[in-house]
Order: structure tokens, then C-alpha cells, then sequence
């Protein structure tokens, strides 16, 4: 068959081949280049994110304060993980701060997302985009600061309104119950704007003609939303489960800033850990051990969601 | 959901009851966002109304709305505490300065990823992209050390020079960069452009809806971190603005309220002039990059 198309090879074809060699050497020679181009990020990858990856195995190793030089420990920090009562702790905090934050990103954004998509006011709409979007442009320690004083038990507007509305809230951030939370709260009302951005532009991409059949078909809302919305948005819905279950694993701003962890260690997460392990206690070597507890106990979470992506995520196009 | 199209179909199908029932549904979906979007932004009104408030009356309940003493004493006492503006200025330089250097080293990359071909090309973009899911505040540790030994510790520099590298840049930029059709480069080409020539004056010029998505994303990403000014910057000349008003929170027991309050409504500022002129950018920068990611 291939044969048969060299003998009857058009002239467009051929012309189209002499092209293709030619760019082929063009790109032989655009080799050097090539590197050249390529080189400046290559650096700073090496440096900024290659090197320091692989340090924390390095350290890991170490026993290391800042102020003494680094002497090696042998598998001294690993032993120590099993002993150490506040990174089960953490992990915990991490995971359940992680798992209430991802599921309220994905409900809310998807609700408001289709909520923006059925209005047809362009005023509401643009409203609606603003208002839940602005919040995202704010600067997390900035955002950490205000919710501090809005959340505060005595003084804060907050539970003033709740009180006024006959509830008794507890005092949020002294909480043990109730201060992660409040952070979760504090972390949706930031960000929630983006997964609601990243699922309106998904529902933009589903054909009209499904809800145009299922019309008349005289289908119901909810079995529109079970059967086309949903399916169609799983790729979405994958991307910002994984972008915000990742972020959301390592959250620090919000525990650093508003609880610094506590009360007690309720609001004690992986980040706010590793940070204080080796910037406060200076245990650098220990650090890294826990550093890496974390990426592999991440890099589990990540796989078991992908896994669990494939299973229902729809890539089907119309 | 596409209600246009919906409509007129249900009209000719007969169903005008049920088309009531949508009709007081939309309304009732209206409502419930408009108030839903001024809610999200009503703690920033209150801490922009009681900037202005005398000293300590933030703490009164039930909370301020409506200022009858206005006054600008918060703010007075802003700068005599802090460098405020100081910080807003580093703020802002090491943002523009990080998404103009990023951008440059994302597009050189993107464009050899995408359009020539090199020995280790796919395994150096597979590696690159390993970073994509990695959080890098896991190797915090490491990278405190090689800032500190470079030098640059407690430099706005510290914040710059690690960020250079956008991993997703080079990604969003890469895959746009597969769609310029070959034929213009080839034109340039037979016209004896080079490399840098083809980049700058026909992939670039093509590409900048992308460019600016990654820009946007990249001034976000950077404009929003706490994490690492706050590991590397301690003298408050150098802070960027919200790494500031942390410090400034921590410094007093319970904080000087009216400052901080001051700080917050000034660093909104910035934002809102940002969000008025880039916002449909924005709004397909982040569909684009959720999209892509």
C-alpha cells in the first residue's frame, strides 16, 4: 500500500515532503539553539526546584541545628518518625482539613457555576463572576489577618449575627471542635472562585443539543444534572478536585496566621509542622524526614484519586 | 444552562406552564447570587468603613456599617508604625518582576519544547512537568539553605529568583505553541529568520491571549504567597505589604486594629485596579489553565 502511494504521489504531496526534510534539517541545526533556549529555565529548575527536592533526602540523613555543622545521623531522624506524637497528628489535621475543603470547592463552585450559566441577566452574571472572584485576588496573609478579627470569639461580627439570629456559635478559633473548621470556611470563601470559574468554563463546553433532546424529552432537572451536566463536567471535576486536594494538603497560611496551629494542636497541619520542626526547633535533619512522610503520604493521596478518576470521569466528546 | 437555545424549543413543544416555572426559578436563582456575591464581599466592606473609624471603635458591637466619625487617624497610625507603603511598593516590584522574568524564560522554553527538536527533549519535559504536581514548600528545608548561601536571605531577591520557573507556564505556553501552523515558520524561515526572529515575530505575536493567561495565573500565584516571605524577609523594610500586617498583628497584644484595618483597605487597592482592567484576561487565564491543567 505504501508503495502503491509513492508511485501516485500528487504534486501537492510531494512538494508537502520536500518541506518536511527540509524543516527536519532545519531543526537538526537548530540543535545548539535549542539548548540555548531551552537552558535559562533548565537553571533555575535545577536549582530552585531539582536540587532542593533531592536535598531533603540529603538532610533527611542529617542532624543539623543551623548553628553547628551538619554532622550525619545515620537513619537516626526515620527512627525518631515512629515515636513522635504530633505527626500522626498533623497528617490527620492535613487529610481532614484537605477532604472538607476539596469537597466544598467542588460543590459550591459546581452549584454556582451552573446557578451563573442558567440566569440570563448579563448583570447578574458579571456580578456573580466579580463578587466570588475577588476574594481569590486578595493576598492569603492579608485575607488571614481580616478573618482573624471577623472570626473572633468576644469582638467579631460574625457570631454577633449569629447570636442576633438566636444561636449560640462557639468561639470559633478557641475551639477544639470548631477551629479547623472555621479555617475551612476561611479557605473556600478565598478560593471557591476559581473551581467556580474552572467549572463555568467546563459548562461551556457541553453541547447544547443534550438539554435540547432532554427537553423534549420532558426530563426533570435533577435527571438533567444526573445524567448530561455531571457526566460531562468529570473532567473538570478531576482537574480542580486534584489542583485543589493538592494545595489543600499543604495549606500553612491560614493555620500559621489565625490559630498558629492550636488550640492545643487542633489546628496542627503537615506544613505548619515541618515549618516549626526546623525553623523554630532548628531540627533541619528531622524536618526533611517529615518532609518526606509528606510527599510520599501525598503522593499515595494523588494516585488513589486518579484511580478513582478513571472510574467516572467521562472524556467522551459530542 | 444555554438557556437561549432552550427556550424556543420548549415554547414550540408546547410546554408554557413549565415555562412559567422556569421563568420564577431564574428569578429566584438571581436573587439568591446577587445576594450570595455581596455577602463574599461584606467582610471587606466592614474592614473598609471601620478603617475609618476612631481608634478601638472596631471593636464595637454591634458592628459599624455606616462611619459618622470619620477620620484618618488608622491610617496615620499605619505609617508611623510600618513602612506600609514601602511594602506595598515591594509587593508590587517583586510581582511584576517575577511574571516578567518568568514570562521571557517560559516562552524561550515553550517554544524549543514545542517547535524544535533536540536530543533529551521529551525526557527533559517529562522531568519538567514532574514538578508541575509538587508542591515545593515540601523542600522548604533545602531551599532555605541554598538561599541562605546564595546570599540572598532576607533580599526581595529570595523571592524572585526561585519563582523564575513556572513549570505550568512553560506547560500552557508549550501547548499553544503546538498549534501555530508550520507553514508560517517555514515563511520566515525561507525568508532567512532565525530562531529568535521566528519567536519574536510570528510565535509570539500569535500567542498572546496565552501569554497573558500565564502572566495573570503566575501574578496571582505570587501576588497571594505568604509562605516564603515569610520564611526569608524579617526586617520590615523589605517585607512585601501582607507579610507587614502579620508582623505588625503579631507585634502588639490583640494588635492595632485600626492600622491593620487601614493596610487591608489600601492593599485591596491594587487589586481592584488590577481586576477592572484585566478581567475578561483573567476570567480566561484561570478557565484556560484549569482547562489545560
Amino acid at each position: 500500500m505504501g508503495q502503491q502511494g509513492e508511485l501516485t504521489l500528487p504534486a501537492s504531496r510531494l512538494r508537502a515532503r520536500q518541506s518536511r526534510s527540509s524543516r527536519a534539517r532545519a531543526r537538526r541545526r537548530a540543535g545548539m539553539k535549542a539548548y540555548l533556549l531551552v537552558s535559562p529555565a533548565l537553571v533555575l529548575f535545577i536549582a530552585f526546584i531539582a536540587v532542593p527536592v533531592v536535598g531533603i533526602v540529603v538532610f533527611s540523613f542529617l542532624q543539623w541545628d543551623l548553628l553547628t555543622p551538619p554532622k550525619f545521623a545515620g537513619l537516626a531522624n526515620f527512627r525518631m518518625l515512629f515515636h513522635d506524637g504530633e505527626l500522626p497528628q498533623a497528617l490527620f489535621n492535613s487529610l481532614l482539613f484537605d477532604i472538607m475543603t476539596t469537597t466544598l470547592h467542588i460543590v459550591i463552585g459546581m452549584g454556582l457555576a451552573i446557578a451563573v450559566t442558567s440566569v440570563r441577566s448579563r448583570v447578574v452574571r458579571y456580578w456573580a463572576r466579580t463578587a466570588f472572584v475577588v476574594p481569590f485576588l486578595m493576598s492569603a496573609g492579608a485575607v488571614a489577618v481580616m478573618w482573624s478579627y471577623i472570626l473572633s470569639g468576644s469582638t467579631g461580627p460574625f457570631n454577633y449575627y449569629l447570636t442576633r439570629l438566636g444561636m449560640s456559635p462557639p468561639d470559633w478559633l478557641a475551639s477544639g471542635t470548631w477551629a479547623l473548621p472555621s479555617l475551612v470556611g476561611v479557605d473556600v470563601w478565598q478560593t471557591v472562585g476559581i473551581t467556580f470559574i474552572i467549572f463555568l468554563v467546563g459548562l461551556q463546553t457541553i453541547p447544547s443539543v443534550l438539554y435540547e433532546a432532554a427537553a423534549i424529552d420532558g426530563v426533570g432537572a435533577f435527571q438533567r444534572f444526573h445524567y448530561i451536566t455531571l457526566p460531562m463536567l468529570s473532567p473538570a471535576t478531576m482537574v480542580a478536585s486534584i489542583t485543589a486536594f493538592i494545595g489543600a494538603f499543604e495549606i500553612f497560611t491560614w493555620p500559621y496566621v489565625i490559630t498558629s496551629g492550636g488550640p492545643g494542636n487542633a489546628t496542627l497541619t503537615i506544613m505548619v509542622y515541618i515549618f516549626r520542626v526546623a525553623f523554630r526547633n532548628l531540627e533541619l535533619g528531622y524536618g526533611a524526614a517529615v518532609a518526606i512522610v509528606n510527599l510520599l503520604v501525598l503522593v499515595a493521596l494523588v494516585l488513589f484519586g486518579f484511580a478513582l478518576g478513571r472510574r467516572w470521569v467521562h472524556y467522551e466528546r459530542v | 444552562m444555554s438557556g437561549s437555545d432552550t427556550f424556543p424549543l420548549l415554547a414550540r413543544v408546547g410546554l408554557s406552564r413549565s415555562l412559567h416555572r422556569v421563568r420564577l426559578r431564574r428569578w429566584l436563582v438571581s436573587a439568591v447570587l446577587v445576594v450570595g456575591g455581596f455577602t463574599m464581599l461584606l467582610p471587606e466592606l466592614w474592614v473598609l468603613v471601620n478603617s475609618f473609624e476612631p481608634s478601638r471603635m472596631q471593636f464595637t458591637l454591634p458592628p459599624v456599617w455606616f462611619t459618622s466619625h470619620l477620620t484618618l487617624a488608622s491610617y496615620r497610625q499605619l505609617f508611623d508604625l510600618i513602612p506600609f507603603l514601602m511594602q506595598l511598593a515591594n509587593s508590587v516590584a517583586v510581582t511584576v518582576a517575577v511574571v516578567v522574568g518568568s514570562s521571557v524564560v517560559s516562552v524561550l522554553a515553550a517554544y524549543a519544547f514545542a517547535r524544535l527538536e533536540f536530543w533529551g527533549r521529551d525526557v527533559l519535559f517529562v522531568a519538567l512537568l514532574s514538578g508541575l504536581m509538587l508542591p515545593i514548600q515540601i523542600a522548604a528545608i533545602p531551599e532555605f539553605i541554598e538561599v541562605k548561601y546564595l546570599g540572598l536571605l532576607n533580599s526581595q531577591l529570595s523571592l524572585i529568583f526561585p519563582a523564575l520557573i513556572q513549570v505550568f507556564g512553560i506547560f500552557l505556553l508549550r501547548e499553544h505553541f503546538k498549534t501555530i501552523p508550520d507553514e508560517l515558520e517555514e515563511a520566515a524561515r525561507l525568508e532567512g529568520a532565525g530562531e529568535l526572529q521566528i519567536l519574536r515575530l510570528v510565535v509570539v505575536p500569535l500567542s498572546w491571549p496565552a501569554i497573558y493567561a500565564t502572566a495573570i495565573i503566575t501574578a496571582q500565584y505570587i501576588w497571594n504567597d505568604f509562605f516564603w516571605p515569610n520564611l526569608y524577609i524579617t526586617s520590615a523594610s523589605r517585607m512585601v505589604a501582607p507579610l507587614g500586617l502579620v508582623t505588625l498583628q503579631n507585634a502588639y497584644q490583640s494588635g492595632p486594629v485600626g492600622a491593620i484595618f487601614a493596610g487591608l483597605s489600601i492593599l485591596v487597592i491594587p487589586v481592584a485596579v488590577f481586576f477592572v482592567f484585566v478581567q475578561r484576561q483573567l476570567m480566561e487565564g484561570l478557565g484556560f489553565a484549569g482547562i489545560s491543567r
